[in-house]
């Protein structure tokens, strides 16, 4: 029997949902300072106003439900899973304002790519855009990575009586410190400091090669935010190709590699419990996976006629195989080389790339790596229960912050993941095509939505169709959540419009 | 026309010759075929010689017309002269003459393309020279600090087209470039002509152009927003009203407590 969804439920639920819009309406602010900061008056008043409609919406979404209450697991998968699409429209109004867009449509897609890291955009002339409205794509990519969740709990907005449903429910599992608050600003401290840090280092590069000072420092800020969240949004059109500086290539790669680091692990680090890290099944996988990958990579991109060169091979070809599996989605080629240059080798290992993904617990979207270690290491159980006497009880281990068996339940979990992913690839790619689009380029590109990787071949731009545009969005969403949440909500939301079966033949009886 | 006009009084000239008197038929054939039918008439050949010569018993008409004769020749060899001299100062212009001995060999073609078409572009113009017009955006990004080469990027004038171009340059070329653009400013527009790379082997596989000739074509704007109060009133009434709702919800959430 399904659960449903009452009007006690649907208040609390819309009382949540109220605080995290009045929330964004706090960070309406950073560009909104940034715009005084500039002197752009026309992207300030479009701040301002949005804040007011923010704080309009929140404050009436609060009066649903006065007195706070603690959320059962059922309605914290609805606050989650509805959060993202609700502050997606509201982060989406001033980017529809900034007259970049050519309809609501395309900002509220930049607004569900810009939230849920996956960095493909649809906007309009990118080059010319506002300071403000730059600050603002790379705030929901901060704000995003990190999770909505989990930046609502470190600031408390939930106020004491929280359990760990809605942490959970995001599609989170790491517990850094024993406390769900404390755990959330630990996070939120670690991205915080390495996202310091590497802006000093890439503005010190930007002045170097001869960008303004204050251009630099920007630029580098947005660069750091998006390359540590895994986003994919850069600053201008041409991408990371703008700089042509190997140096910033370098610090963003590294930057990358750190965020598709689960959270858990750089705490074990920075406690100084290295042998925990290298220990850990993941990065196993991730060693394993980088390694053969990049090798038929570069096997392949050494046959094509253009990047047979060794100095370009590492060049783009390492940066991309990072930017693929991070799923951050940055380019050092254009969208055309991809397409045209690119052996189909290396263009097809590029989205295999990409479809698996990184860590669970960081920033990165795909399957995981601990998902295909898992699932490689019950093919291992399942071969050694074939050899093993029926009498025999087999047991296969493995390190993920402690030791751990490998049990049917992880298994299942693993395997259902892994199944809705491969489906929503299939459908996502089907769509392309019947849109008339070519077979690799449409699964190329709904792997990178479902995946959250954000590169692109072109077919996401200003003017694509509009079924492929809402498909793309649900796509991205339901990667972000990892399709349990969301699909439980959609499930709990259908169930509950449906009417009760009246038993009037049985009360006769 | 002159030509024509002198040959035919050349043979004017030679049909008074051959006839050799006043009121004969002016026509040469006639009196070429019909020569031994006229009474005192002599051959042809005999009379051409002796106008020629100019003999005794035609002087009227012989002097004259071996005048004539004479210049026509000079006159035929002179045009001759003139039009091959002419011919030979502006063959290509010669619309009939295919050939243009002149022409010096070029294996590159030109090509006068969009910054749109080169983002889409694949191996035909790979290596080619081609032309494009856009506006210069963002920052000049030095090549190599202490070298002599920077980028600048060119951005279509056709916005919505959302393609741009990057383009390897002299310093001193980019230092015409007044200004850069960005929000508020419009970029110079340069028309650049350079050889195009889909993936150049000098920049590690980069796409860009390798630029020759640079020219401005329209110098950049500047368009700062202006501070207008009444942009910011619907703003200030909404988070005024918003403030309230919410001065009211917690409120009442004290008053149940």
């Amino acid at each position: 029997m399904w659960q449903r969804f009452s009007l006690y439920d649907v208040r609390i639920i819309g009382h949540y949902l109220g605080v995290l819009v009045l929330f964004s309406s706090f960070s309406l602010l950073v560009p909104l300072l940034t715009a005084f900061a500039c002197q752009e008056w026309v992207p300030a008043s479009h701040y301002f106003l949005t804040m007011g409609i923010t704080l309009i919406l929140g404050s009436a979404l609060r009066f649903l439900r006065i007195d706070s209450v603690r959320l059962n697991r059922q309605q914290a998968l609805a606050v989650t899973g509805l959060s993202w699409i609700v502050l997606a429209c509201v982060a989406a109004i001033p980017l529809y304002l900034s007259g970049h867009y050519e309809n609501y449509l395309d900002a509220l897609f930049d607004g569900v790519s810009g939230l849920t890291t996956t960095g493909a955009s649809i906007l309009q002339d990118l080059d010319h855009l506002s300071y403000a409205d730059n600050m603002w794509r790379f705030v929901m990519h901060f704000v995003g990575g990190l999770g909505l969740i989990v930046v609502a709990l470190s600031f408390g907005l939930f106020g004491k009586r929280v359990g760990t449903s809605l942490y959970s429910a995001e599609a989170r599992s790491e517990h850094v410190l024993p406390n769900i608050v404390q755990t959330t600003r630990t996070l939120a401290r670690i991205s915080l400091i390495i996202i310091v840090l590497a802006t000093a280092v890439i503005s010190l590069i930007c002045i170097f090669i001869g960008m303004e000072p204050l251009r630099a420092f920007l630029q580098s800020l947005w660069l750091a935010i998006s390359g540590f969240m895994t986003g994919g949004f850069a600053p201008m059109s041409n991408s990371v190709m703008y700089y042509h500086s190997l140096g910033i290539e370098v610090v963003l790669m590294v930057l990358m590699v750190l965020g598709s680091i689960s959270f858990v692990l750089h705490a074990e680090i920075w406690k100084g419990k290295t042998s925990t890290f290298f220990r850990d099944i993941e990065i196993r996988t991730l060693g394993v996976w980088l390694a053969v990958m990049t090798l038929v990579f570069t096997a392949s991109l050494a046959t094509s006629l253009h990047f047979s060169d060794l100095s370009a091979m590492l060049r783009r070809g390492l940066f991309m195989v990072i930017s693929a599996f991070s799923t951050t989605g940055y380019q050092n080629i254009t969208s055309n080389q991809l397409a045209t240059v690119f052996t189909s080798g290396a263009f097809f290992t590029l989205t295999m790339i990409m479809a698996v993904g990184g860590s669970a617990g960081s920033t990165s979207g795909g399957i995981k790596f601990s998902r295909v270690g898992i699932i490689a290491k019950s093919i291992a159980v399942n071969i050694k229960e074939t050899l093993a006497p029926d009498s025999a009880r087999v047991a296969v281990g493995y390190n993920h912050m402690g030791r751990r068996l490998v049990s049917p339940e992880i298994v299942k979990e693993a395997m259902t993941v892994f199944t809705l992913y491969i489906i929503t690839y299939a459908i996502g790619a089907l769509v392309g095509i019947a849109h008339g689009y070519e077979a690799t380029q449409a699964i190329f590109e709904s792997v990178a939505m479902t995946s959250n990787a954000g590169l692109s071949l072109g077919i996401v731009s200003s003017g694509m169709p509009v079924g492929l545009e809402l498909t793309y969005l649900f796509q991205m969403w339901a990667g972000r959540l990892e399709f349990v949440a969301l699909l439980a909500l959609i499930i709990e939301v259908v169930v509950s419009f449906k009417p009760r079966n009246l038993r009037l033949g049985k009360a006769r009886r | 026309m002159i030509a024509l006009a002198a040959f035919r009084r050349l043979a004017q000239g030679i049909c008074r010759a051959f006839q050799g008197a006043r009121g004969a038929q002016p026509s040469a054939f006639r009196s070429a075929s019909g020569i031994q039918g006229v009474q005192g008439a002599q051959p042809p050949v005999a009379w051409g010689a002796r106008a020629a010569s100019g003999c005794r018993g035609a002087q009227d008409v012989r002097t004259p017309a071996f005048r004539m004769l004479a210049g026509c020749i000079v006159l035929f060899l002179l045009t001759t002269c003139a039009m091959q001299t002419a011919f030979a100062a502006t063959g290509s212009d010669r619309e009939d003459n295919s050939v243009n001995p002149h022409q010096l060999p070029d294996s590159s073609f030109i090509y006068d393309t969009s910054i749109l078409d080169l983002s889409q572009a694949d191996s035909y113009y790979n290596n080619q020279t081609v032309q494009v017009v856009g506006e210069a955006i963002g920052d000049r990004i030095d090549a190599d600090p202490a070298g002599e080469h920077c980028w600048i990027v060119l951005a279509s004038l056709d916005k919505s087209a959302n393609a741009n171009i990057t383009v390897y340059m002299d310093k001193a070329e980019a230092a015409r470039i007044d200004s850069f653009g960005k929000y508020g400013t419009t970029g110079t527009v340069l028309r650049v002509r350079g050889t195009f790379h889909l993936a150049c082997t000098e920049h590690d596989g980069l796409s860009d152009i390798h630029a020759e000739q640079v020219s401005l074509i329209e110098a950049g704007k500047q368009s700062p927003d202006s501070f207008d109060t009444s942009a910011f009133i619907p703003g200030a009434v909404s988070v005024a009203l918003g403030l309230a709702m919410l001065a009211v919800f917690y409120l009442m959430r004290e008053r149940r407590r």
